[in-house]
């Protein structure tokens, strides 16, 4: 195995881990969906940054701004999308809206950006869809260190975390549920802005779901679902990654997100039949 | 200028914008809104496939999206029910695994590196690329040999948004005694809610073949759901929440032109005009329930 294809497929198993983990937090919620609203803010802060970058012109400034703007916009869409739901919208009807305004912010200055020449539809199109064939260590270090540092924190903090997520009226009797929104928001954003290099926006939501409803028949508990998520997510992200390194030339996001699916779908036959044998057993 | 170029543009936009208003008005009262985000991504490999199959953006390319899209309502729907994995969350599973279909079907058949299917035309549109040469004035509109060389995507948003019309007109009590009223739904048959879904699943299937031509997939959801929502707080039955809804889109068909041409001039830039399309209708939705409450209006938000 060569260099990049190990850098890519370390890139993939750390995105599909980390993305399995903290989807299974996301699914329980039942805020997947805004976190892919989140993820379309994103998109607007990365053109910003590429426009700045190409005003200032300061190559090392590219991984901050990049954090910088991302993180602004994403939080904006977010807070939007707040907002709109304190306003009496449905929360439907305030990702829809808010989700539209990211899309049209972002096509409005991808077009003002283009005429520095600093980013082009094909760099967006690589965003959207990810490219993970050219990933490098400094593009997958993002993902690892946040991989560890996530997994710490499950580990010490996870009864906590159980109880945010699973009874969120607990910790607003506590007076804890604005620092732990600010907290969920500044980690949704965090995820998505490590994990878009290897998937891309579009498909990102895919690695956030299918690795715990693939779990979920099969597990018992909280850590459970959360360490068998990322485990699923970051195997069989690998596992697509060699496949279409060598095997199958195919884009690597639509077929980590394929295999995921496929997973998905096998597991819901498999925990069908165990029922129904469990069932006709103790008939 | 105006004929063979701004016309075009005008009327797919407007075409799509209104098949997406009449998918988007099923869509909204029931909470599902986000099923035509989801849709207008999941379409992909049924359009790429009928492309593959026939060579060109005819009727197989229509009949790909519709039997694709219906499959996706039907899994969410079956998930909904079946599953129960939480708001949304069915939504959010299916809708990549399609797109990431579409994307390998993309790739396998080669259709990209043909040039024929561009994904940058199929996420943000190519509205600026539609031509239309053989309108010069506007007598020769009246000639049947300057619409057999009008530009495709114009003519599928045109056709989608005569078939969508006709459905929805035909169904009109139903849809409107459904929709606006929430204790209806409760009391439909079975075999009323089944054609009920097939023909949501029509409409919905129109749209998003419509908009993924014309506008591209990334703003679809602000052609859905911004005109339905603006209308929502001004209207009190399905026919005018139709009409509202086209008048906001009009009047943001309008707004995006006057500010692209504002664009250019001052900037010399010109802002891509699905973008600036999807912001305005967002503005509108935004502010339309406020002129409600100035105007006296009550009704609760979609």
């Amino acid at each position: 195995m060569d260099y990049n294809t190990l850098i890519v497929l370390m890139g993939l198993l750390s995105t599909g881990s980390l993305l399995g983990g903290f989807g299974a937090l996301v699914s329980l919620k039942g805020e997947n969906l805004t976190a892919d609203v989140a993820g379309h803010g994103v998109v607007s802060g990365v053109v910003v940054s590429k426009g700045l970058l190409a005003v200032l012109g300061a190559a090392w400034l590219a991984v901050p701004l990049l954090w910088v703007c991302g993180f602004a916009s994403s939080a904006l869409t977010l807070g939007f999308i707040f907002w709109a739901r304190s306003r009496g919208y449905s929360a439907g009807a305030a990702q829809a809206m808010a989700i539209g305004l990211a899309y049209g912010l972002t096509l409005v200055l991808m077009s003002l950006v283009q005429g520095y020449g600093a980013f082009s539809t094909k760099g967006l199109t690589t965003l959207l869809l990810g490219d993970a064939a050219t990933l490098s260590l400094g593009r997958i270090l993002p993902a690892i260190s946040m991989l560890l540092g996530a997994g710490l924190v499950f580990g010490v903090f996870w009864r906590g975390l159980m109880n945010w997520v699973l009874d969120p009226q607990s910790t607003q009797l506590q007076g804890q549920s604005s620092a732990l929104a600010l907290m969920w928001i500044v980690a949704t954003v965090a995820v998505v802005l490590t994990c878009l290099p290897a998937l891309g926006l579009t498909l990102l939501v895919g690695g956030l779901t299918l690795p715990a409803l693939a779990v979920r028949p099969w597990v018992r508990g909280f850590p459970a679902l959360v360490i068998g998520s990322a485990a699923v997510g970051g195997v069989f992200a690998t596992l697509a990654g060699w496949l279409s390194a060598g095997i199958v030339p195919l884009p690597t996001g639509a077929l980590v997100i394929v295999t995921l699916g496929a997973v998905w779908l096998l597991s819901m036959i498999l925990a069908r039949g165990v029922s129904a044998v469990r069932m006709r057993r103790a008939a | 200028m105006l004929l063979s170029q701004d016309l075009p543009i005008i009327l797919t936009l407007l075409s799509a914008a209104v098949t997406a208003i009449l998918a988007g008005s099923l869509l909204l009262p029931r909470g599902q809104i986000m099923i035509s985000e989801a849709a207008s991504h999941a379409v992909l490999p049924g359009l790429i496939i009928g492309f593959a199959l026939s060579g060109d953006h005819g009727w197989q390319v229509l009949l790909g999206a519709i039997v694709t899209i219906a499959l996706f309502v039907g899994g969410v729907s079956w998930l909904r029910t079946r599953h129960r994995l939480g708001p949304g969350v069915e939504i959010a599973a299916l809708f990549p695994v399609f797109f990431g279909l579409g994307i390998l079907a993309l790739s396998l058949t080669g259709l990209e590196k043909t040039g024929t299917i561009d994904v940058d035309h199929i996420l943000f549109g190519s509205l600026e690329l539609l031509f239309w040469f053989d309108a010069g004035t506007w007598s020769d509109l009246l000639r049947p040999a300057t619409w057999a060389s009008a530009p495709g995507p114009m003519m599928t948003a045109l056709v989608g948004l005569a078939l969508s019309l006709s459905l929805c007109v035909i169904a009109y009590p139903f849809l409107n005694r459904s929709l606006m009223d929430a204790h209806h739904a409760g009391l439909i048959t079975p075999v009323a809610a089944a054609v009920a879904r097939a023909l949501e699943t029509l409409i919905v299937a129109l749209a998003a073949a419509a908009c993924l031509r014309s506008a591209g997939v990334v703003v679809a959801i602000a052609l859905f759901s911004g005109p339905v929502i603006a209308a929502w707080s001004l209207a009190r039955t399905l026919w005018q929440v139709w009409l509202i809804a086209i008048g906001v889109a009009l009047l943001a068909v309008v707004l995006t032109y006057g500010v692209s041409l504002a664009t250019a001039a001052v900037l010399d830039v010109e802002p891509r005009i699905s973008g600036v399309l999807a912001l305005w209708l967002v503005v509108l939705a935004v502010f339309a329930p406020v002129l409600a409450r100035l105007t006296g209006r009550n009704r609760p938000l979609p």
